[in-house]
Parts: C-alpha cells; sequence; structure tokens
C-alpha cells in the first residue's frame, strides 16, 4: 500500500459520493468515496493511500486524459519478475510504488532516471485519518 | 413494549456491559463474534440465567433487579424463543408443536401463524419429515403461537445454507413487520442484523459494547469509502515481486495480492481486517 500525507482542501458531498483533494508537497490529488459524508473539514491532516497495482506509469503522455491523479517523476528503481515488475519513485522522500506487467515495463523502456508520470484513478485512491 | 437493559455478566477472564434501550416494536441485533456473551445476554432476557448485575425492564415492568433481588420467572415473562437448532417436539406434528405452545387451544389462530409463515401445507406433518428450513419456519409459528410480548432469536438462521437463510431473512423481516412485535435477536451475520434489525450492539471480546443503527455499526470503514470486512489468513505465498494472500471472510475466500513487507508482517491464521473499495465492487445477481 502507498500511502502520502496531505492535508484536505476541498470535500464535495452528493447522492453517497464524496469527492475530496487533497494537497501534498504541491501536488493536489483527488479521492472518489462512496458512503455517507466524511467527519471532515478543510485543513485536516489525512494520508492517501493506493494500491500498487491500481498505480499506472505513462510515459509522453499527450493530449488530455481523465485521471485526475498525475505526478511526474524519475524512475528510482525497479524490480522485475517474469509477469510482473514493481517500480519504485521517490515522492516527498518516502517511496512509491507501481506494479505493471513486465511486459508493459519493457515496452516503456523503465530504467532507472527515466522520465514518466505515475497516475491513479480518483476512485481507487482511499482516505486514512 | 419497551425494552430497557443495563448488565454486567461474568465471561470467562472479563465482564461484558451491556446498557442499552429498544422502543416498542424495534428488533436489536446482539451482533458479536462467537463468545463474546451474545448468548447468555439473550438467556438472561428469558430469565433462564442470572447475571453478575444489572435490571431487565420491559414494557414498565421490572423482570430482574439484582439489587431488588427481582427475578421474574421465565413462565411470567411472555417470551417466545427460538433456537438454533429448532428444538421441535419429535412426536408431535406440525400443528401439534404450535398447540402445545398456545396459553390456551385456538385452531384458528393456529392457522393464522402456519399461514403467516408459509407452512400451511405441512401442518398434520412431523419434523422429520420437514426441511431444515421448514423447520425453522414451524419454529418460529411455534414462538409466535405462545403468543409472547418479546421475541427472542438466537442464532436462528445460522444452521441453513446461504440462499435458504436469505429467504427467510425476507420472510422474517416480514413477520416482524406485520406482527410488531418487540425482538431480540443473536447474530455473528452482518447480513442478517442490516436486513432485520433496527438497532445493534455490538458486543466485543476486547472493547466496550457499540450501539447504533445498522448503518451507524456495520458500515464504519477504518478507511473512508473502503469497507472493513473480518477475515482470516489462510495462505501466504510469494508470486513474483507480490505475495499471493488468501484470506477467508464469512463463506467465501478472497486472493490478493500484497507487496512482500505486507505479506511478511501477516501469519496463516491471523485475523485481519480487509478494506474494499466501494465504488470498484462489481456485484450481479446470484
Amino acid at each position: 500500500m502507498n500511502r502520502i500525507a496531505a492535508r484536505l482542501l476541498t470535500l464535495q458531498h452528493e447522492n453517497g459520493v464524496t469527492l475530496i483533494e487533497a494537497e501534498a508537497q504541491g501536488q493536489v490529488f483527488s479521492a472518489m468515496l462512496v458512503g455517507d459524508k466524511p467527519d471532515l473539514a478543510p485543513g485536516a491532516s489525512v494520508t492517501l493511500a493506493f494500491k500498487e497495482t491500481e498505480v499506472a506509469i505513462a510515459r509522453n503522455l499527450g493530449g488530455e486524459i481523465s485521471l485526475r491523479n498525475r505526478v511526474p517523476a524519475l524512475v528510482a528503481g525497479l524490480e522485475d519478475g517474469s509477469l510482473l515488475t514493481r517500480v519504485r519513485f521517490e515522492f516527498a522522500g518516502q517511496p512509491i510504488h507501481a506494479v505493471i506487467t513486465t511486459g508493459s515495463a519493457h515496452r516503456l523502456a523503465l530504467a532507472p532516471g527515466v522520465a514518466v508520470e505515475w497516475l491513479v484513478k480518483a476512485n481507487e485512491m482511499g482516505i486514512e485519518c | 413494549m419497551s425494552l430497557r437493559i443495563d448488565l454486567s455478566l461474568a465471561l470467562p477472564g472479563r465482564v461484558l456491559d451491556v446498557k442499552t434501550e429498544l422502543p416498542e416494536g424495534g428488533c436489536l441485533a446482539l451482533y458479536g463474534p462467537s463468545g463474546v456473551g451474545k448468548t447468555t445476554l439473550l438467556r438472561i432476557l428469558a430469565g433462564l440465567q442470572q447475571p453478575m448485575r444489572g435490571t431487565v425492564e420491559f414494557g414498565g415492568q421490572t423482570w430482574l433487579d439484582t439489587t431488588g433481588k427481582v427475578m421474574l420467572p421465565a413462565r411470567a415473562r411472555k417470551v417466545g424463543f427460538v433456537f438454533q437448532n429448532f428444538a421441535l417436539f419429535p412426536n408431535m406434528t406440525v400443528d401439534g408443536n404450535l398447540a402445545f405452545a398456545q396459553p390456551k387451544p385456538d385452531a384458528a389462530r393456529r392457522a393464522d401463524w402456519l399461514a403467516l409463515t408459509g407452512m400451511t401445507d405441512y401442518a398434520h406433518r412431523y419434523p422429520r419429515e420437514l426441511s431444515g428450513g421448514q423447520m425453522q419456519r414451524v419454529a418460529l409459528a411455534r414462538a409466535l403461537a405462545s403468543e409472547p410480548q418479546l421475541l427472542l432469536l438466537d442464532e436462528a438462521l445460522s444452521a441453513l445454507d446461504t440462499r435458504l437463510r436469505a429467504d427467510l431473512q425476507d420472510a422474517l423481516a416480514d413477520i416482524l413487520a406485520r406482527t410488531k412485535l418487540t425482538t431480540v435477536l443473536v447474530s455473528h451475520d452482518p447480513g442478517e442484523v442490516f436486513r432485520l434489525a433496527s438497532h445493534v450492539a455490538h458486543l466485543q471480546p476486547d472493547a466496550p459494547t457499540v450501539y447504533g443503527t445498522p448503518r451507524d455499526v456495520l458500515l464504519k470503514a477504518n478507511t473512508l469509502g473502503r469497507y472493513a470486512l473480518a477475515g482470516q489468513v489462510l495462505l501466504i505465498e510469494a508470486a513474483g515481486v507480490q505475495a499471493r494472500v488468501v484470506i477467508a471472510i464469512g463463506n467465501e475466500t478472497l486472493t490478493t495480492l500484497l507487496n512482500h513487507e505486507e505479506a511478511d508482517a501477516l501469519k496463516v491464521g491471523q485475523r485481519v481486517s480487509v478494506a474494499l473499495n466501494g465504488a470498484s465492487a462489481m456485484v450481479s445477481a446470484a
């Protein structure tokens, strides 16, 4: 599980769906939650939590994309498996991991130092508090 | 009639405190894992057992007060009790079982209860001629035939398979709505609690009892928007850069991938909390 300490910026709730924006290191993250309205107010400290398998990686991404969480990063390390590869980034001094297929890692020619973006859909982003 | 409970139970190695009120016609679920004291509490309400300390009031009448030494006998409490193992009289027909429970014989009333529980066509059969689901319907009809003021259900549906349990939950919800009987049920099944109860007392072995509606108690998530399910680790094995972890949740198993650091922190047999993303759950008719 990846975790990032963040500060809540906005919270919108309607019909059992909550859209949250939170900031960490100047980066704004979005999380879509299903359920009752969370008992949170802007300024609250929260932890963004998301699984490594929910992180996508893009290289030279052009045009528009619906994913709200896009973070430019350099590949810090790779751990190859036959089917899956675990890719490491650094964010705010903490490791962030993505697990993608080894085929995709080869297709993107990932290697330490390569500039990419890692992406997470808002509905895959959880909030711990 | 409303129910007020303020009890302390001496259980092995600990004391369980339960204090709550249930309005007339409400259904209180005593919810929690096995051995937490649910059935003991139900037996105290029925007058079959004494607590360490406390009071039970029903409809303004004191049934139990350990300080005032009040202990209304079980037969005076007008309680209908449905057990997990049905507890029907094997030598009596379905109708005979109901007649035995009635305060005074009333064939028309028995027919009403059999109709309400969907057992009209089985009135002259013996318990050995019935399925598990049919026997539990008879057990319920017999409890209703005793004309109770308070209905107690002790894991009444847990001996049945999943599909039959769901069918009987529907029937029971309908019966409780029609009879408006004040009811206390014991269950460790969150689906049953959500379907039937208006109030929940969540009994926990290592924490104070939590009270609320099913929505308050059962939908609390440890991660917002992700619903925590109680599970037990069955298997951990390496799967390349990840680890495959199999977890039992109720009668089902879930296989997931964790990183090695997370998997190394677990051991087989350990109880865990599994957070599922509410937005990503894929649901279809069973």
